[in-house]
């Protein structure tokens, strides 16, 4: 109840909780796509990539002094950039993919590290990058999450029925005359700009399991992608939510929080899937 | 058949070669598939019958050689062909149900917008014809191996065809609907090209026009052609449905047989190694 208090009283807390659901909307639409298209692991070397574009807005920022430069901006152009390699690399065979994923992974994270220990005083901000610090989003942050919003269920809407297609089978989609290369990019770009959205929630490390397992739970109750985007936004808002009042009074990190309410989430669903399946077979 | 007249015709190969890598799939395949046409495609395992599908929808480049469809290349072609792959290349328990599995037939290159009416009407059509009327909102993930197969054909039905590819078709169904759906692709034909891969002799023989035997090279023969005589004598004098590990050992005598005098190429020689 300290928690409903509060909420009501700190503008922080608030901030916060509209980041919670900001965060879910693009979650759980992207993470469907994500989960069926089978591209976790890409979604992963995204998220790690973005620490140099964080990187490299701190150091713009605090040493070269070019203020507009922000953080989120840094996150956005590292993510776009990496989404844009990742389309063409699945263009050329992509027979390497996964190791082509691995190194951009690695050099994204070592080239943030640098750019942030080349950043005077401020250190300590690696770690809110890894773990997330959504206690520390401000309002301007609130507009861009909602923009990006905006552009992943514009995108959407307008393309669901070709997405859907290109995510099924893309070889029905490419003898069928879609611009299957378009697509794929589009779906490399939104799944991009949301690991950005879910880095301000739960950290570098964490934002995949955000991105995932709402999505993932909610393939396991429904059979149909458009439904399970929505019910994957909806799980995504209350494990967020969830995550965020059950954190705040131990004062552990919310990130963390938020993540293991989904696993326990996903467990339980699972199990229960298991179990109403067996007694219908008998 | 001569294979320089290609005027009208459904589906051309003219000296077509296709190799994956070193190793020859197809060599100097030449022809032509006359429109409204029910082809049998036989042939051995490896014979090349798949990649040849591949090659009439542009999947696959020949090496050398033309492939026309209707007159024009395979890739500008490719709305008027309906394609019903042998092996699924999609995850078979993916979140989306039977009717916009189906609906995705319809879809072209046009950038974005909903289904309309008449493709809805095109889908419902298409599960008709495929007795699968009441499955519309199952889900993809929940129907047997067959109903797979049958919704695939609905799919391929829906974009209004003018050529339906069929990799096996009926290789996971009951022989009940087996039946059926060799008597649709019977009446289809009434209306467009049909080139149905089977490795069920009792049904090319019953329902086709053409057969296209397919083992390195490949020859196309009026079923009249290869009536009674020629048939008999390479599979043994039965009509009757043969297993398909027989047939397929069959099958490849049947193509040395009928192909050498058409073509007078070595494909023969590839078939008579496999002669048991």
């Amino acid at each position: 109840m300290t928690f409903l208090a509060d909420l009501q009283q700190h503008l922080f807390l608030q901030t916060a909780a509209a980041a919670c659901l900001l965060a879910a909307i693009a979650s759980g639409v992207v993470g469907s796509l994500v989960v069926v298209r089978r591209t976790t692991y890409t979604a992963a070397a995204v998220s790690h990539c973005v620490l140099a574009g964080l990187g490299l807005a701190r150091l713009l920022q605090r040493r070269f002094d070019i203020a507009w430069f922000t953080p989120m901006l840094g996150a956005v152009a590292t993510a776009v950039a990496v989404a844009l390699i990742l389309a063409g690399l699945s263009e050329r065979g992509g027979q390497r993919r996964d190791a082509v994923l691995s190194v951009l992974w690695s050099v994204g994270m070592a080239l943030g590290i640098t750019f942030l220990a080349l950043t005077p005083g401020y250190q300590e901000d690696l770690g809110g990058y890894l773990l997330g610090s959504i206690l520390l989003v401000g309002r301007g942050d609130l507009a861009l999450m909602a923009l990006l919003d905006a552009v992943v269920l514009g995108v959407v809407l307008l393309f669901y029925n070709r997405l859907l297609c290109v995510a099924f089978n893309e070889e029905l989609a490419r003898l069928r005359g879609l611009r299957v290369r378009f697509y794929e990019t589009v779906i490399h770009l939104l799944t991009a700009l949301t690991v950005v959205l879910l880095v301000q929630v739960a950290g570098i490390v964490l934002a995949v399991a955000l991105l995932t397992l709402p999505a993932a739970t909610a393939g396991l109750l429904t059979r149909r992608l458009d439904r399970m985007m929505a019910l994957a936004v909806a799980l995504a808002a209350v494990v967020s939510l969830g995550g965020l009042a059950l954190s705040y009074v131990p004062e552990l990190p919310p990130g963390a929080t938020i993540v293991e309410l989904a696993a326990g989430l996903y467990v339980a669903v699972l199990g229960a899937n298991r179990l109403l399946r067996r007694r219908w077979r008998r | 058949m001569s294979a320089g007249d290609t005027t009208g015709a459904a589906v051309a190969f003219h000296g077509v070669c296709f190799a994956y890598g070193a190793s020859e799939v197809l060599h100097n395949v030449t022809f032509t598939v006359p429109p409204r046409a029910l082809v049998a495609v036989v042939g051995p395992n490896g014979g090349g019958k798949t990649t040849l599908l591949r090659l009439i929808l542009g999947l696959e480049q020949p090496r050398f050689g033309t492939v026309r469809v209707f007159g024009e290349p395979p890739a500008a072609a490719r709305l008027h062909m309906g394609y019903v792959p042998q092996v699924l290349a999609c995850d078979t328990r993916f979140p989306v149900d039977v009717r916009d599995v189906v609906l995705m037939g319809t879809l072209d290159r046009r950038w974005s917008g909903a289904f309309g009416r008449r493709e809805r009407r095109a889908a419902a059509a298409a599960l008709e014809r495929v007795d699968l009327v009441g499955f519309e909102r199952r889900p993809f993930a929940d129907l047997s191996g067959g109903e797979r197969q049958r919704v695939l054909i609905a799919q391929a039905l829906a974009g209004d065809p003018d050529l339906l590819l069929l990799d096996e078709p009926t290789a996971n169904v009951d022989p009940p609907t087996a039946d059926r759906l060799h008597e649709l692709f019977r009446q289809l034909a009434g209306s467009l090209t049909v080139l149905f891969v089977s490795h069920n002799l009792g049904v090319v023989t019953a329902s086709a026009s053409h057969v296209l035997c397919v083992s390195r090279t490949a020859g196309l023969h009026p079923i009249a052609d290869i009536a009674d005589n020629t048939f008999q004598a390479a599979y043994g004098g039965g009509r009757m449905a043969l297993l398909r590990h027989d047939t397929s050992c069959q099958v490849v005598d049947a193509s040395g047989v009928l192909v050498s005098p058409h073509q007078g190429c070595a494909c023969d020689a590839a078939g008579a190694e496999k002669t048991p």
